[in-house]
This record gives structure tokens, sequence and C-alpha cells, in this order.
């Protein structure tokens, strides 16, 4: 008996693979002492993707991560320059204690396992395409890219994890007809769309998009998790609920839409909106009346005045929205996108609001179940520019180590790796 | 209410046209099509007529009634270029622009004019990525306007800016060229290679067009101008080498003459793989290495005397023997030539005249190099960051000569503005100034001295002084600093061993005082990489750096190195 435990202790070191003092600890801050927030995600992935197990500990210093210290760990920390602090067995202990306190609004969640992560995006997509990709590329997290062919073959299941940044679902290449109709690459986009949807047996890129959209819901329906920002969002809802009938212009589907679409919404198909008017006007660069503020209302919009709040969630009894609102600040500037917030009246009750833009009606962020599994949405297209317009150059990143609203999308990558436990609310 | 009038005006056809409008928006597509065949039925051959059946058709579903509706309507004037554009507009209507494309094919076929639809096919080709089909298309309108050249390749442009769109592009016009020489095709060909940046392609096609419109060089001259503007050196120096042997018109020449050498120069800047962070290039690897760019130089300056080519020649050999041969006494001669023939360019004067001050400093001669210094100062012409630099070295030479009030008050006045050039270095040689002139003047003095003594190149001389002042003025501010001046001397003479144990003596003697801690630490981690070729060592004390000083301003380059070292891509 004493043998075969000896043994497993041995094989147990030697598949660790780098020597680790017993129980001593590396705690991430995450509060305003961190040096590079975006970073510290990515380490926290990296140490997922090598085995090991990392405590995330909710509302303690910012949302914090603690693991076990293993030299690769802190080497890593130095390389990328995240800011760590060893801990004694007897410290960590102590942080433990102070973040399960019942007084306090703390919790300690169990990250396991690296989420498998897609990206949708088209083929030859441009950096200005995408916050997210951005973030992944700084944060050093591995993620695939995966676009219709892969969507519609089943690729999803392979994924725990899938985001969808500024696509459009409805059919109408983003609505830019009205300022892009000329240009090249719109050009070019509309006739590879076409192309895809014809080789698929489709007639429409419409139809081709919402057979795509039903997919991804499918995979959200059988345990996935969809992270949406920008026009993915209303765009998304638009489409499900459009299952059965024309929303598009002839511009965009040489045909006219159907006179009473509106009134053949089905919104039981959506995940978060409902009630919402589809924008008639094909040549208006907005969706439907989700958006908040539309925009065409955007110019009135002042820089220095646009911010958004998180809200405070029981850490101990509903740990799902405080992992995604973990943050080393609770107002955040705010930030266009072609759907840059939802209007709240139009959200179904059964989704959390996670952020909204106080004294309006914008809500930035929430989030909401669907089927076994969960999607969140994120109002606005990239965090660190207030105003991305096409062709724009991408966000630096390397000068926004800290910035809370990348956070904010990286909090949806650690989320799948949780351990799954019973919700106490 | 349209219902209703046309029902009172049956043959209207702007009622009729705006009944079906209406049903069209409300999809009531049977009605639409009774109503269109009630009319064909009245105007059987009219085309237009036709072709709205066949697009109601086609969005009821139909497309078999929809196929069967256009070609009648081509049917009623195969001869007629207008009726297959209506057809092809109407398809184009439905998104349908591969048959949009064919009806125009079909019509060139029909009517027997095969130029006919160019614009309106490439238009579509394009649209539909197949840009192959476009170019052609493009071809064929030049080759009937061959004047339209400029409006060819304006329209080829709103596609090429896609890497597939430009491949499919040249090779179509290379296909039309096979073996003829047809200038509007090279021009053409030349235009897309230097779009995709394939300098060596551009440079075959733009040979065939010098000698072609027999421009004697000029169109190679361009092209080398702006491949270097492009750093494509390689291909620049050819180009420029290949225009002054066509020759180039003598108005031209010099002009090429010089850019040949400064790409020259350039190439083997490129081919320099001796110098490193740690030490330059040694006098003896450079003097081959560039001798080439130096000889090019001096031709120019034989051939043209007393121009701004000789100026600008003068600069450059100057530049090199100062900076690569250690060659002072040839670099003062050089840079007297610039500053007595650069008197049309102020900006090269002055930049030539504080290099010679740099160089006399080297020369120990600090009293002449005060005196251009001076020159640039009180310049007029001279530009602020010229003006700010030559007040800087003022500065240094008061240091050297160890009047340090005087260094203080010439620093200050450009470490007041931060947007200057200078600040950074004025506020570092100031600060250290104002720390140690008051607690340890003599170390002071012997320190800046073995400093002059290294601006000299005096190494050896310059390490047992800084040894010195280490044992004599322990207690001094200045102690780290001098075993820091020593690890660098040692290290840019190649004594790698005995810089990296001056680095280390530094951390282990001063770790409790120093602020150069992590500039040490760095300093000794390069010794490893550069020096001693220890590529784990050095990324073990990068690693170092990291731990001990992780806010330290190197962190960024240390954790560069370290993922270069760990041969990660950047």
């Amino acid at each position: 008996m004493k043998q075969a435990r000896r043994l497993a202790i041995t094989l147990l070191l030697l598949f660790q693979g780098s020597h680790v003092l017993s129980q001593e600890k590396v705690l991430i801050p995450m509060d305003l002492s961190q040096t590079d927030h975006l970073k510290a995600y990515g380490i926290a992935y990296m140490a997922l993707s090598r085995g090991l197990e990392i405590d995330w500990l909710l509302n303690y210093r910012g949302g914090s991560f603690m693991l076990d210290a293993h030299d690769f760990v802190t080497t890593e920390c130095l390389v990328r320059g995240v800011a760590f602090i060893r801990e004694s067995a007897a410290g960590a202990a102590s942080v433990y204690a102070e973040v399960q306190r019942e007084d306090n609004n703390m919790d300690v969640v169990r990250l396991e396992k690296a989420p498998r992560v897609a990206v949708y995006v088209p083929p030859g997509f441009q950096p200005w395409d995408d916050a997210v990709t951005l973030a992944l590329d700084y944060a050093e997290i591995k993620y695939d890219k995966l676009w219709d062919d892969e969507v519609l073959e089943g690729k999803l299941a392979d994924y725990d994890w899938l985001h969808l940044h500024h696509e459009d679902f409805t059919g109408q290449y983003g609505k830019f007809y009205a300022s892009f109709a000329g240009a090249a690459w719109y050009q070019a986009q509309v006739a590879q769309l076409e192309q895809e949807a014809r080789k698929r047996g489709f007639r429409k890129v419409a139809e081709l998009k919402k057979a795509v959209a039903r997919a991804i819901a499918r995979y959200i329906g059988a345990g996935g998790f969809m992270f949406g920002m920008c026009s993915a969002t209303d765009t998304f809802d638009i489409a499900l609920a459009a299952e059965n009938t024309d929303i598009c212009d002839a511009i965009y589907d040489g045909d006219p839409p159907d006179p009473d679409f509106q009134q053949r919404l089905d919104f039981s198909k959506t995940l978060a909106f409902t009630g919402f008017t589809v924008e008639k006007n094909p040549l208006r660069y907005e969706y439907s009346d989700i958006d908040e503020p539309p925009s065409d209302m955007l110019g009135v919009q002042n820089p220095e005045t646009d911010y958004f709040t998180l809200f405070e969630f029981s850490a101990k009894f509903d740990p799902v929205p405080t992992m995604l609102t973990q943050n080393h600040v609770n107002v955040i500037k705010g930030f266009m996108g072609q759907t840059t917030g939802f209007r709240k009246n139009l959200i179904k009750t059964s989704v959390t609001i996670l952020a909204e833009k106080q004294g309006t009606d914008g809500v930035k962020y929430l989030h909401g179940n669907y089927g076994r599994g969960t999607f969140t949405y994120y109002g606005g297209h990239d965090p660190e520019d207030y105003q991305h317009a096409v062709g724009n150059p991408p966000t630096d990143l390397s000068l926004h180590k800290n910035s809370p609203g990348y956070r904010l999308i990286l909090n949806n990558i650690l989320f799948p790796a949780a351990r799954k436990k019973q919700q106490k609310t | 209410m349209y219902e209703g009038l046309l029902r009172g005006d049956s043959a209207n056809f702007v009622l009729l046209d705006a009944v079906q409008r209406m049903w069209m928006q409300l999809k009531r597509y049977d009605q639409v099509i009774e109503l269109l065949r009630s009319r064909l039925a009245r105007t059987p051959s009219d085309p237009n007529l036709h072709a709205m059946l066949g697009s109601v058709f086609y969005r009821a579903g139909r497309e078999k009634d929809a196929a069967a509706e256009w070609d009648s309507a081509i049917a009623t004037g195969p001869a007629n270029p207008g009726t297959y554009r209506l057809v092809a507009a109407v398809l184009a209507e439905n998104r349908l622009l591969d048959r949009a494309a064919e009806v125009y094919r079909r019509g060139r076929r029909g009517t027997g004019d095969g130029d006919l639809f160019t614009l309106e096919l490439a238009q579509l080709l394009a649209s539909t990525m197949n840009y192959s089909g476009a170019t052609t298309e493009y071809l064929r309108w030049l080759s009937k306007n061959p004047s339209q050249l400029s409006f060819v390749q304006s329209r080829l442009a709103q596609m090429t800016g896609r890497d597939d769109a430009r491949t499919a592009a040249t090779e179509v016009i290379r296909g039309a060229l096979g073996d003829r020489e047809d200038l509007s095709l090279l021009q053409l060909l030349a235009w897309l290679a230097m779009e995709g940046k394939k300098f060596e392609e551009a440079f075959d096609v733009y040979r065939k067009i010098d000698a072609l419109s027999g421009a004697h060089g000029n169109e190679l001259y361009q092209f080398a101008v702006r491949a270097a503007g492009e750093k494509a050196y390689g291909v620049a120096a050819r180009a420029y080498q290949e225009a002054i042997g066509a020759p180039l018109p003598a108005s031209r020449m010099p002009y090429a003459r010089y850019g040949y050498a400064a790409a020259v120069g350039e190439l083997q800047a490129d081919a320099d793989t001796f110098a490193s962070p740690v030490r330059g290039t040694p006098a003896t690897e450079a003097v081959p290495l560039y001798g080439g760019a130096v000889r090019l130089f001096q031709k120019i300056i034989e051939d043209y005397p007393h121009t701004e080519f000789s100026a600008k020649s003068w600069y450059q050999i100057g530049l090199i023997q100062s900076e690569k041969f250690g060659d002072r006494e040839g670099a003062v001669i050089s840079l007297r030539h610039v500053i007595e023939e650069a008197g049309a360019l102020p900006s090269l004067r002055n930049d030539a005249t504080l290099i010679m001050g740099k160089v006399l400093i080297t020369r120990g001669d600090t009293a002449k190099a005060a005196g251009y210094f001076r020159v640039v100062v009180a310049a007029p012409d001279a530009l602020p960051d010229a003006h700010d630099e030559a007040v800087f070295r003022l500065g240094e030479i008061d240091y050297f000569g160890g009047r340090f009030d005087s260094a203080m008050q010439k620093l200050g006045g450009i470490a007041v503005n931060l947007k200057a050039d200078y600040a950074n270095d004025a506020l570092r040689l100031g600060a250290f100034l104002q720390e140690n002139v008051g607690t340890a003047p003599e170390a002071l003095k012997q320190f800046s001295a073995a400093e002059f003594l290294a601006r000299q190149g005096k190494n050896t001389e310059a390490v047992p002084v800084l040894l010195s002042v280490i044992q004599s003025y322990p207690q001094a501010p200045l102690v780290d600093d001098a075993l820091m001046a020593v690890g660098v001397l040692q290290a840019s003479a190649g004594l790698f061993r005995e810089a990296a144990a001056s680095y280390e003596r530094l951390l282990a003697e001063f770790k409790e005082s120093s602020i150069e801690l992590d500039r040490a630490e760095f300093n000794l981690a390069e010794v490893y990489q550069y020096g001693t070729h220890e590529p784990a060592r050095a990324q073990a004390t990068y690693e170092r750096l990291l731990a001990d000083h992780p806010k330290s301003i190197l962190a960024g380059r240390a954790r560069q190195r370290i993922r270069q070292l760990r041969g990660e891509s950047l």
C-alpha cells in the first residue's frame, strides 16, 4: 500500500514536469496593481492548456487568479509583463479565507480546462473587423477561424466557445450599400457571398445567413458558449426571428421584402431581444430599433461623457454574471459600433443585464441562457477606439494593456473553463 | 388607385408599369404575370414586356419560365444591341450577374460585333471576381482606344488592391503581350508589378519600356528612384547602373550617379554583419565593406566638382570615415569640403558642421570643436534640433574640461524644452553633474577626464582612470557609473569576459545603492547574447532583470530579447 502511494507520488511529480514547491502559490492580481491585465488572461489560458487548474478569485482584487507556483508560470509572467505575487502556503490560505468569508461578496471558481475557441470570420477578413481577434492575439490565446462552410458542416461541435463580431446575419452585407456600393471591397464581398450561397444551394445570401444563424443557435442550445459583439448581436436575433419571412430590399437580394415581414417576425426564436421593429429603409445604416443609440445619432455622442456602468452581482449566489463582470473598475468608457448598445425595453426578461449606460435606455452588455448553453452580447466595435471606421488601422493593444473594456471580452473566454456548479438562485 | 386608373385606360403603359411595380412590391406575382401576359397578347414583340415578365417568373421561383421569357425578349431583336442590354440589365437586377455576362457574350455573337459591351462586361466580371475576364475586356477597350491607358489603369486599380485580382490581371496582360512589344501593355504590367511591390519583375518590364520608348535610361532612372524609396536597394542599384550606362542625358546623370552610390552604401550597410549592440564594426572589416560606396562618391566629386552632388558625396564619405573607418583625419578633410561647397544646402552644411565638431572632440581638440558648434548655435538657418545638439555638445565640452557649472547652465537650457530631441541627454548629464559636483568634485573631474579619453577611443587609458576613481572614492555617488563605464568600454573592445566581470561586480557590490542595476543586468545579458554567444545565460540574465526590476525602462526590450532567444516570432 505504502509502495503504491510512493509510486503514485513519483509518477505525479514526473507528470508535472517542472518542480513546484509544495503549496506555494502564484497570485496574479487583477486590480490596479496589475501591469498587463490583458496578457494576464493569456497566462491563465496558457496554464490551463498545460494542465494546471486555476482559482479565479471573484471580486478579490479585481478578479485575481491563484495557481500553483510552477517555474514556467512565473517565467511566463515575467516575459509577458504580467504582475504576480508569490504566496506562501499560509499567505494563500489567508487569501482563500478572506475570499470565502460569508460577509464578503467574493468567491472562488475553479477553472479546469482551456476552452477550444473559434472565431467566426470571413476568409481574408481585415484586422479592423474584429476586436476579439485583436484581444486573443495580444493575450496569446489560440483560436481557430470558422466561416459558413464549417458552421453548416457541424464543425462547431469541436469548440467550447464561439465568437461573432461585425457580421451581418440578415443578408444585407452590413448595410453598407448607401456608402460603399461602388467600392471594390464591397462588390467583392457581395460576389463572394452570393457564390457561397449558390454553392450551398441557397438562392439568396439571406437564406444562407439564416441557416448559419440557426446552426449557431443549435450549437448554443446543445451547450455551446457564444459571445457576440457589435452588429453580430442584433442581426443574429433578427435573422432568427425572420426565419420565415424576407426582410431584405431588392438592392440586397434582387426582390422586394415581404410587405408584412414585421408581422411575420417570430420572436420566440430569438436569444435576447423581443418586440423589435426591423428597419425598412434599405439605405439607412441600421438594422432595427434594438441599437441604442441608433447609428445616425452617434454624431451627437460626446466621448468625454460616454461611460457605461457594470452591475454588481452576488459572487456566491450568481457566479456566472459575476465572472463576466470582473474588472478593476466598474465605470468604463463607452465606444461606438454599428450596434453600439441595446434598447432596454426590447430585451427579454429572462436575460441578465450586466452593464448599462446610466440615465439612458441603453444596455451595453448582457448575458442569457439558451437551451443548455449561454450567450453574451456586448455592444460596440472596439473598446479602445471610440469611433472605428472602415479601413482604420487596428488598435495597438500594447498601448491599452489595462483596458477595462477589453477585459470584458476576455472574461468571456475563461468563463467556459469554469467547473460547473449548482446554481444557488 | 393605379388599378382603377388602368381599368379606365388599359392601353396606357405608364399606368401598367405603375400597377406591376406595386404588385411586385406586394409580391403578388401571379397577378403581375396575368397583367403582363394580357399586355403581351396585344404587343407580342415588345422586348421590354418579355424581360419584365421573365423577372416576375424568376422572383416567383419559376426559373425555366423566366429563362424562356428572356430568350423571347432577345428573339424580338437578335441583331439589336439594345435588346441584349435590356435583358442583361434585368438579369443583373436579379443578381444573376454570370447570366447577364453570358447575355452580353451572346449579343456579340448575335450582332457579329465582338467589341460590343466591353465596359459593361468588364464591370460585371469584376463584380463577380472574374478578374481575368474583366482584365481581358479592359484590354479589348484599350486596343480600340489606345489613348485611354490612364482610364483603363484607373478601372483596373479598382480591383487590383486584391492580391488575387492583381495576379490575374498580370497573367492576362502577359498573355496578351506574348512576344509583342506593346508600350501600353508594358506600362500596365510595370504598374501592376510596382503595385504588388514585385520590384524585380518591374525592373525587367521597365528595361523593355526604356528601350522601346527610346527613353535613354529615364524610365530606368524613375524606377530606380521609386525602388530606392521602397528600400529595395539591390534592384535600385542595378537600375541606376543600367540607366547610367544607357546613357542618361547629361542633366540627369549626376542624380543617377549619386542615387547609385547611395544605394550601394545602403546595400553595404545591410551586409554589415559585424556590428552588434555591444560592439561596432572593426575598421579592418569596415574598410573593404564600405570601400565600394566611397569610391563611387569619390568619382562623383571628380566628375562634378563644387556642385551639390560633390557636397553631398563629401558628406557621405565623411560619415563613413568617421563612423565606420575611424579615420578622423580623413573625415575632417571631407567635412571641410562639405562646409565649403554646401552653400545652397543649409541643412547639409549645419549637419556637416556638427559632425565636424564631434570628430574634432574624438581628436581631443575641444577648442576647435567648440568653434564649430558655436557656428551652428549662431546660424539663423539651423533647424531647432541642430541648434539644440550644438548647445548640448558645448555643454559636453565644458563637462570634459571640468567646467561643470558652465556645463550645467548650457544643459539646463535644453532640458527645459521637453520636446527637444536632446532634452533626455541633457537631463541625464545635468542630473549626473548635479548629483556629483557638490559631493565628490574630484572624483567627478577624474570621471569626466576618463569619459573624454573614451570619447577619443583611448579605452585602454580610460579604464585604469575609472578603476582608480572606484578605488579612491568608494563613497562617491558615481562609483557605480564608473564601473558601468568600464564594462561598456571593455565590451566595445571585445573584452567580453572582462566586461561581464565588471557588470557582475557592479551588481554584487552596489546592489543596495546603484540606480543602474537594471542597465547593468541588461548590458550583461547583451554581452552573453552577442559577445560570448551564450544564449541560455543571456536568457536567464534577461529573466533576472525582469524579476529584479519589473518596472525598468529596459523591461520591454528584455522581453523582446527573450522571445528572440526562444525563437518566437516577435
